[in-house]
């Protein structure tokens, strides 16, 4: 404990050397010495840039030489430091002037970084937070100049919810355990950094979102660590094709409108855990989103023209406990007030056991059709179409997991249009049917499900960036069990969901 | 241990001290660097640029005869009919309708009006005695309905508005006839204008029903209670 104790004086005093012999080589080091003493307090550190690294400190930096002015706010040069009265005159002007630089720096995406050469939506709306295909975030190199910047941005929600599930029908086990109540608050945050290097119309691109839950039930956050949504690198021409590879979203061809959010009862529906059948929306969506697994996508995007834009997406990994290959391509035409979107999906997935024939093999097509009409109504129809077909182990057809899914809907949005207190109306609603081919007990009867979701919404923006929802949702889910004879029940499910978000 | 300790604070002072010698000394002119990195970009504007839009005037709007047509969601309902000598109760149906409003803003924000509607697909969603049989068929229900309505605007275009729909109403019987009675609604919501002249509406409510049925002598419940929503449009003359 002495020597602690001594040690802890020793490095006291050290410490305390050091600062008082630190605080005034900091004072003597500061080129603005001679002003502190002069300026009021509060100009005494100004707010200014951090000044620019010697040279060594950027050779991590990869900097191509380009002439350019000089920065707009530059730090004031040492010998303004020294501009007074008996003062030696002024050394020479640096080279830096004139000198080849790049700029660097962290910043806030611009508006500019959200591209919008036709509108996307109504402000604030659903289709407005869409991006259509379009490159972002996009931060091309300003004229004459390279650019390395590392963007931030990001965004986050926060859900309270209640929702209650009332099944009734003939199967008696399914009913007792659908009778369902739940209050839920549930919320997501992510930083989305995006290192970008630009030069001509060139760029090398890449984005991590590092995530923060709170529940949300999913199996990436289950593990408790953290986790991310974008990992990507992209490398191309603005507005003419790139190259992705990584963890990211394919093209949206549904849109959902202010409600059907991720993660929300809505969207999941009345459908539960116990039920018979976990019957979801198709939206060409087998390969829309992020892969769960050790999987990734590539992705090649060709822009020929401002309003037509092409997404060709391969999958490559093991997502769905086996290895997955899949390909989706997309193409969007977008006019602004009038958007046309379709594409067609396949996904293969086989065992990991190379001794087992089983494989899932799926296939979709969809489209969409929206409209914007600003500054007061946008909408949009929905409709899609996919397979399923399974076979198992040994070869044999699995004909209850193999399946047609079809859904169709449509969406509505009302904005009133107004710049400092904008209000959003929303309605929407999707039908989903699945049928299957389990006919093994009765030749007539097959699994039968329908799933009916519907939203009305009402948002309102504060400050322009803070987003306060308010969402009510009705939902129905039919099962028809196959059997000898038909087993059917039902459920309705009521939700009422607040949501707060925050884009920035 | 405490040579090493002196060992190191006599290196932070060397080095103190050599920092304070070269930092100390006249700003000499630096050889041009080959390359320069110009410092951290200014910050930006915000992603929406921001910009105080013109006041506009939160007022109710001027014109002050509304027409309006309604879809209504009637949700999480219940229902009760005659069961024999007695009632049965149980979960209604998800049901439908419609419903029509002419309304006249008298002062201020009071308005008044009439409010017929007619809803569909009202029925149990299983058998309410309990036997595992077929439920009764689904029915409409048609109601007359005066509106007292209170309108706030709150923002540029929107208005929220209160009202109290009190009426008769008529609730069709699966084995034929027809039970009546008072019926009364509440409803909260929002309108928003999208011309003029052109508006839409968003509201929340209950409905309650007090109808009943009267069999030979006898006078039974039948009636129906629902959560409702109303998606509308309409317009001002």
């Amino acid at each position: 404990m002495k020597t602690l104790s001594r040690r802890a004086k020793t490095v006291s005093a050290v410490l305390t050397a050091f600062v008082v012999l630190g605080s005034p080589t900091a004072l003597l080091a500061s080129p603005d010495r001679t002003k502190v003493a002069e300026a009021p307090a509060t100009e005494a550190e100004p707010p200014l840039p951090t000044p620019p690294e010697p040279a060594p400190a950027a050779a991590p930096v990869e900097v191509v030489p380009v002439p350019v002015a000089p920065p707009a706010l530059p730090v004031a040069p040492a010998r303004e430091a020294t501009a007074v009265a008996g003062s030696p005159p002024a050394p020479p002007e640096p080279a830096a002037v004139a000198t080849p630089v790049t700029e660097i720096g962290f910043q806030r995406l611009p508006g500019s970084a959200y591209p919008e050469p036709q509108t996307r939506g109504l402000k604030y709306s659903s289709l407005w937070l869409t991006f259509h295909g379009l490159q972002w975030p996009y931060l091309p190199a300003k004229i004459g100049r390279d650019r390395f910047v590392v963007g931030l941005s990001g965004w986050g929600w926060l859900d309270t919810s209640y929702a209650t599930f009332r099944p009734w029908g003939a199967d008696s086990n399914a009913v007792g355990a659908d009778t369902q109540t739940y209050w839920k608050q549930q919320g997501r945050m992510l930083l989305r950094v995006t290192p970008t290097y630009s030069f001509d119309n060139w760029f090398v691109q890449g984005q991590v979102e590092l995530v923060g839950t709170e529940d949300q039930t999913i199996e990436r956050s289950s593990v408790g660590g953290a986790d991310t949504d974008d990992l990507w690198l992209r490398v191309g021409q603005w507005n003419v094709w790139d190259f992705m590879i990584g963890r990211f979203e394919g093209w949206e061809v549904f849109h959902l409108g202010l409600g059907l959010d991720q993660n929300t009862f809505e969207r999941q529906g009345a459908v539960l855990s116990s039920d018979f059948s976990q019957i979801q929306f198709y939206g060409l969506t087998d390969n829309q989103f992020r892969p769960s697994g050790a999987a990734g996508n590539f992705a090649i995007h060709y822009y020929p023209l401002p309003y037509l834009r092409f997404e060709g997406l391969a999958t490559v990994g093991s997502a769905g406990g086996g290895p997955e290959v899949a390909t989706r391509p997309v193409a969007i035409l977008d006019f602004g007030w009038l958007k046309l979107k379709g594409g067609v999906e396949w996904q293969r997935i086989t065992s990991q056991q190379t001794t087992s024939e089983a494989e899932t093999t799926s296939r979709g097509v969809g489209g969409a059709v929206q409209f914007v009409f600003e500054p007061h109504i946008e909408f949009g129809f929905n409709a899609a179409q996919g397979t399923v077909e399974a076979i198992g182990g040994t070869g044999q057809k699995d004909p209850q997991n193999s399946y047609t899914r079809t859904s169709y809907g449509g969406f509505a949005n009302f904005s009133n249009g107004s710049a400092k207190h904008p209000v959003l109306f929303g309605v929407g609603g999707m039908f989903t049917r699945d049928v299957d081919q389990n006919n093994k007990a009765n030749p007539n009867i097959v699994d039968n499900y329908w799933l009916w979701q519907s939203f009305v919404a009402v948002q309102y923006v504060m400050f322009e960036q803070l987003y306060i929802k308010l969402v009510g949702s009705y939902s129905r889910a039919h099962f028809l069990e196959a059997g000898t004879t038909a087993t059917v029940y039902d459920d309705d499910g009521y939700s009422a969901r607040l949501r707060f978000s925050f884009y920035f | 241990m405490r040579k090493a300790t002196t060992l190191v604070g006599l290196m932070l002072l060397a080095l103190g001290a050599s920092a304070r010698a070269e930092e100390s000394a006249p700003v000499p002119a630096a050889p041009p660097p080959p390359v320069v990195i110009v410092p951290v970009v200014p910050v930006p504007p915000p992603p929406v640029v921001v910009t105080p839009p013109p006041a506009v005037p939160i007022e109710l709007p001027l014109r002050r005869l509304e027409v309006g047509v309604s879809f209504l969601g009637m949700a999480a309902g219940s229902l009760t009919t005659p069961s024999g000598a007695t009632t049965a109760s149980a979960d209604a149906l998800f049901a439908y309708g419609v419903s029509l409003s002419v309304s006249y803003r008298v002062i201020a924000g009071l308005t008044l009006g009439i409010a017929p509607q007619a809803i569909f697909n009202v029925g149990y969603k299983q058998d309410p005695g309990g036997f595992g049989g077929a439920p009764p068929a689904a029915t409409k229900e048609y109601d007359l309905m005066a509106r007292i309505a209170y309108l706030v605007p709150v923002a540029e275009a929107v208005t929220l508005y209160a009202e109290v729909l009190p009426g008769f109403s008529q609730l069709g019987q699966s084995g034929g006839g027809n039970a009546s009675g008072p019926v009364v609604a509440f409803d909260v919501g929002a309108a928003m204008d999208m011309t003029e002249r052109l508006f839409i509406n968003l509201g929340f409510g209950y409905q309650k029903g007090f109808q009943s049925l009267k069999v030979m002598d006898t006078t039974y419940d039948s009636r129906v209670n629902f959560v409702r929503a109303q998606l509308g449009v309409g317009t001002r003359f």
